[in-house]
């Protein structure tokens, strides 16, 4: 199969930057490498079998592991992380909802979402950039304080020309008229909504104050918006990728990260969430004859054990070039990987039997000392959540809990 | 009396509303029952009896667990069998304490919440209202599930997210609704894929006079037998008609028309239809909306994956003859949309008066009822203020239209009668179309509550007919059985090919329907209930006909079908669709089945297992089974508390396979050791299936059929909780303990009139339920 060479992707890094790299509040800072004030979060939702995945030794000499060997070459750039879970996060599938949520029992009948983590980032970190956060990927991380899925872009050709394709100066104009237009809208909204609470009940009081909330902040989305109609977008040399399909894991995934790559570097977003595909589709990749869900319900099966494997070593072979790329490109006095947070998670331990617990935890970039397996305890998990308090003050956040979090993560150096 | 009892009696006789009560009358039972295991320090299952007696009934979380108590102890499930039982009457008088404590604090939790329009309901909403058919939920965040449907009220939350993307779908519609300029001329074309085939012919095609043939199903989704090499000049409404026959094949050929612009970013794609091609060449025919530059490509299914050396003369083959195409097609001009929204009002030389003419028109069928002047004198306002800008009439009126279709009074199911015993019958008509519509009533549902004909018990039960016989109905049994069946994750897995080599798209497809048109045919003929847990008959095609084994069924149109006595089919569990969303694409799991037949047909809900357990890890290389594994688990006490019930079902199902097929033995891809770098190898049979079980209250069965048969004998509990999956979706909010009353009158009333599957949508309409605050 056709690979694409990320040299080729590279070729393109003499970009010009349209925006300078804003100061940071951020914290943590490595003398003389500049701020880290970027976050990536991927989810895997089908995870990675666990005895491929897992090293069985821990510390910083561990063993690598089947998977890993992959990227052993960047050790010293990630830290890998077993023995972690969400507390009270269950429901096999439907944990996904819950991967940067935290919120507990996504299964429940009633079960209501709580804020993503990289949104509590981008609210704080998210004004200085065009977007200030992006949702990417087959399905979405990104959740709302009320618990609204944040619709994510699938197409890695269609997040290309959101970030990077402006229009002519007639389709800029129409833009704007459409942007006023919405602000128009927006207050005549708002007044009707006014006059609509006065004759609702109490238990309608809760859906009110969503919507004031929401529309208020709608306003601010589009005075932001008109601003940055302003300036023009960022130009990378880079071509817009093909429209790859999620159904292709390899080559979209990689599609999504260079992308996702090209929006840090020229700062467009700071914060991006990344959910991976787990549909039920035949990958095709050489050897794969069987839809990946179902190969993920292996059962121990030698033969489907083996077609997984080859779905998950392309996985993570595809991330390591993810983070390669992001270590071969050049920011400030450092790289974009120092000053970028890689999450690469699962909110499925073992798939082959729904289980939420012993998640596979990678955490690349951001100016750690990595290099080692943080091994946490497998029969009494440590609290995931933890990790994103450390990810969160990294960034320069104040932040000192998140959902079911016990403090900052231990070990991480 | 300990000292912890004499502090109970403090807490539970302070408060007002126990002034009543002498004694606390249920802690005895408490104490010679319960607090064994559900005391302050063992707290058996999280359930600390202590704590919950020491707090009043109120509050949801409150609420749960004073219902779970209730149940298991009104079910005998606890105390637990080798416990000494409770006598009759102390059960008796315990759970009389209880039950209106419970009903009057559960009703606070039930009220209708202002129910926001799920992106379904508001792509209908918006669509019936203009009369277009564009594309809108597309655009919206998918709506999150509680309770098993996407309409409840809690869980449909409100964001920024949300009201930036209506702001786009408001514009996106009023474009598609109003025309400018002039009609633009029909286009009469032809476009033939004899080019693009032809260096193929002779080999994976063939010729016959115009018709171009193929051999094999079309992979991928990219076909060479297309109208490509002609596109459509507009975007609009296009008439396209072609011939298609067959050759050497005795059975009809069934091939699928899709139309799209491109493929790649904001291409549209749109599976058109599946038709059947026999011998005779016959002309097919269809209607379209299609973009600009739209073509239509052929796929052809029922053939073998691969042919080596095709020939014409020998092989089965479907050909398709050139595309005649004819639009854009409008039934005026400017189109009916424009007309009905604008009646007289010109675009072009409109004035702000004309734009209060259309407002005052249209905003109380958008807003679902009579509106007031300072409603109308938002969107003037707007438009005034765009025309005082400069802006020309046309888009001075659409951001005034605009805002009409962002307005909180669309975008929410809003009820203001929270005061009195019944809603008002405008708010009536909403909760009637959305149920039965999934959409907002029309003009004739809105006169009725005008006339307040909806109070009316004979009108109202003749509204509830004209809207039953409506096609708009077809959403009601897409979006409940799409829910209450899975059927939306029908795509989640793919078979394993090797294993089941017969599953391909034209029977994915014929499950759906069959599950559809099955719900549609009870429904439509008032067959009594207990058809879904057993029927006589089946809806099938050809496809799924021969799928199951039965012989005699022509074309691909859903029919009844009399089984054949002692044929396996009949009911929902046995239909192909539901098998196959609750397996796991290459095996089946006895608890994902399981746990779907309780919550689904026996409405007993079954929570997580809990947090940190360790899972069973099937393995199937093993000797033992899952079956053994799970026998293991129900010796466990914890374990065995849910999966006494969870298993015997999803044994029972264990009879048919991912694809739906009846088994008496599993299959197992064995690889050929010489080939095992390739993977090949071969189907062979494994252990046989046991489909024997027993439920935990005591009744064993055998078989699949046995267990059906039991399900049978106490139908009512399968009438229940369908009432209650159907009470939810209607209503939009998860029932309760205090509604369980009127659940239970609209069973009993339905069985007294026939048990019909109409007459149950009927009685729960007429209930006061469904009409109350």
């Amino acid at each position: 199969m056709k690979s694409l060479n990320r040299r080729r992707f590279l070729r393109g890094v003499g970009v010009s930057l349209a925006l300078p790299i804003l100061e940071s509040r951020g914290a943590g800072v490595k003398p003389g490498s500049g701020p880290i004030n970027r976050f990536v979060a991927i989810n895997v939702p089908l995870g990675f079998h666990p005895p491929r995945f897992f090293p069985t030794t821990a510390g910083r000499d561990y063993e690598t592991s089947e998977y890993l060997k992959a990227a052993d070459h960047l050790r010293n750039d990630f830290t890998i992380i077993s023995g972690t879970s969400h507390p009270g996060v269950d429901g096999g599938h439907s944990a996904e909802k819950s991967f940067l949520t935290a919120a507990p029992h996504p299964g429940e009948r009633g079960f209501k979402n709580t804020i993503s983590v990289d949104q509590v980032i981008a609210k704080q970190i998210g004004d200085s950039t065009r977007y200030a956060s992006l949702a990417t990927g087959d399905r979405s991380l990104s959740w709302t304080a009320n618990g609204v899925s944040i619709p994510q872009i699938q197409s890695p050709a269609q997040l290309f020309n959101d970030l990077f394709l402006s229009g002519n100066a007639n389709e800029v104009e129409q833009r704007r008229r459409q942007l006023s237009d919405g602000h128009s809208i927006i207050d005549s909204v708002l007044d009707e909504a006014k006059a609509m609470q006065r004759e609702i009940s109490r238990a309608d009081q809760e859906k009110m104050d969503q919507f004031f909330t929401a529309v208020r902040e709608t306003e601010n989305r589009l005075t932001k918006a008109d601003r940055w109609l302003d300036t023009p977008k960022p130009k990378v040399e880079a071509k817009q990728p093909d429209d790859y399909r999620s159904v292709d894991i390899e080559q979209w995934t990689r599609s999504h990260f260079e992308v996702n790559r090209l929006a840090l570097m020229t700062d467009s977003t700071r914060v991006i969430s990344f959910g991976a595909a787990g549909h039920g589709s035949v990958v095709p990749l050489p050897g794969v004859t069987m839809g990946y869900h179902g190969l993920s319900h292996h059962g121990k099966n030698p033969d489907m054990l083996r077609q997984l494997g080859i779905i998950e070593h392309a996985m993570i072979k595809v991330w390591a070039e993810f983070i390669e790329n992001l270590k071969d490109t050049p920011d400030g006095d450092g790289t974009l990987l120092d000053h970028t947070q890689v999450l690469l998670g699962s909110n499925l331990g073992n798939a082959s039997g729904h289980l939420t617990t012993n998640l596979p935890v990678i955490l690349a970039g951001g100016g750690y000392q990595h290099g080692q397996h943080l091994a946490f305890d497998g029969k009494d998990n440590y609290p995931l959540p933890n990790l994103f308090v450390s990810i969160m003050q990294r960034l320069g956040l104040e932040a000192d809990r998140f959902a079911s979090s016990t403090g900052t993560m231990t070990g991480l150096a | 009396m300990t000292w912890r009892l004499q502090l109970l009696f403090v807490l539970i006789l302070a408060p007002a509303v126990r002034a009543a009560e002498d004694s606390p009358p249920i802690w005895p039972f408490f104490e010679n029952h319960c607090v064994e295991c559900h005391d302050d320090s063992t707290a058996k299952g999280g359930l600390d009896l202590y704590e919950a007696i020491e707090n009043t009934i109120a509050g949801k979380k409150s609420v749960q667990r004073w219902t779970e108590i209730f149940d298991r102890v009104d079910h005998d499930e606890m105390p637990p069998p080798k416990k000494p039982r409770p006598a009759a009457e102390e059960k008796a008088a315990f759970l009389d304490w209880i039950r209106p404590r419970l009903i009057q604090a559960d009703a606070t939790e039930r009220e209708v919440v202002h129910r926001r329009l799920n992106r379904e309901e508001y792509e209908n909403t918006v669509r019936d209202l203009l009369g277009i058919e564009t594309d809108l939920k597309e655009l919206l965040p998918e709506d999150q599930s509680a309770f098993g449907f996407d309409n409840n009220g809690g869980a449909l939350a409100i964001s920024a997210e949300l009201i930036e993307r209506y702001l786009e779908a408001a514009r996106r519609a009023i474009d598609a609704t109003l025309y400018e300029g002039p009609q633009p001329e029909v286009e009469t074309f032809t476009a033939s894929s004899l080019k693009e085939v032809t260096p193929y012919l002779g080999g994976h095609f063939a010729r016959i006079d115009d018709h171009i043939f193929r051999f094999m199903r079309t992979r991928g989704n990219y076909s060479k037998i297309s109208s490509r090499s002609r596109r459509t000049t507009h975007a609009g409404r296009y008439r396209v008609r072609f011939s298609a026959r067959t050759v050497n094949s005795p059975t009809p050929i069934t091939f699928s028309a899709v139309a799209l612009n491109h493929q790649g970013i904001g291409g549209k794609s749109e599976t058109v239809g599946y038709f059947e091609a026999s011998e005779k060449p016959t002309f097919f025919e269809f209607e379209v909306n299609v973009e600009k530059g739209s073509y239509v490509q052929i796929f052809s299914h029922d053939l073998p994956v691969w042919v080596k050396n095709p020939s014409i003369d020998e092989h089965a083959a479907v050909g398709i003859g050139p595309f005649a195409w004819t639009g854009p097609l409008y039934e005026s001009w400017p189109p009916p949309s424009h007309q009905n929204l604008l009646g007289d009002c010109d675009l072009e030389t409109g004035t702000l008066e004309d734009a209060e003419t259309v407002f005052r028109k249209f905003l109380p069928r958008a807003f679902r009822r009579p509106v007031t002047e300072a409603e109308i004198a938002r969107p003037v306002a707007l438009v005034k203020k765009a025309i005082d800008a400069g802006r020309p009439f046309s888009e001075s009126l659409r951001v005034g239209l605009e805002s009409i279709l962002c307005s909180p009074n669309l975008l929410f199911l809003r009820e203001t009668s929270h005061e009195q015993d019944r809603i008002s019958d405008y708010e009536l008509a909403s909760r009637l179309s959305y149920f039965l519509w999934n959409s907002t009533p029309d003009q004739v549902l809105l006169d009725h509550a005008a006339n307040g004909e909806l109070s009316n018990p004979t009108h109202l039960s003749q509204e509830v007919e004209r809207m039953l016989n409506h096609p708009k109905s077809d959403r009601f049994v897409e979006n409940f059985t799409g829910q209450w069946l899975k059927l939306r994750e029908i795509n989640a897995t793919t078979p394993d090919g090797k294993l089941y080599k017969e599953f391909d798209e034209v029977l994915q497809v014929s499950m759906i329907a069959e599950s559809q048109a099955f719900f549609d045919h009870l429904l439509t003929e008032n067959l009594p209930l207990t058809n879904f847990l057993d029927s006589d008959f089946a809806m099938l095609n050809r496809r799924l006909a021969n799928h199951y084994g039965i012989d005699g069924v022509e074309g691909f149109a859903m029919q009844p079908v009399a089984l054949p006595p002692g044929h396996v089919r009949g009911g929902v569990l046995t239909q192909g669709a539901v098998l196959k969303v609750t397996a796991n694409g290459t095996n089946t799991s006895p608890v994902m089945r399981g746990v779907w037949v309780l919550e689904n047909v026996l409405g007993k809900h079954i929570p997580p297992p809990p947090p940190n357990i360790e899972g069973i890890e099937p393995d199937i290389r093993e000797a033992t089974t899952i079956r053994e594994k799970l026998d293991l688990h129900r010796n466990s006490e914890s374990c065995a508390s849910c999966h006494q019930y969870i298993d015997p079902p999803g044994f029972a199902l264990e009879s048919f396979d991912p694809i739906g097929s009846y088994r008496e033995n599993y299959l197992q891809f064995k690889v050929n050791p010489k080939f095992a770098d390739k993977g090949w190898g071969s189907v062979v049979k494994a252990k046989p299936v046991d489909a024997s079980g027993q439920f935990a209250t005591g009744e064993a069965f055998a078989t699949f059929q046995e267990f059906r048969a039991l399900l049978l004998e106490d139908s009512e509990t399968f009438a229940a909780c369908l009432t209650d999956r159907l009470a939810t979706y209607a209503l939009g909010r998860e029932m309760g303990f205090s509604d369980r009353e009127a659940l239970h009158s609209i069973v009993s009333k339905t069985r007294a009139e026939g048990n019909g599957f109409r007459t149950l949508i009927h009685n729960l309409i007429s209930s006061p339920l469904f009409s109350q605050p």
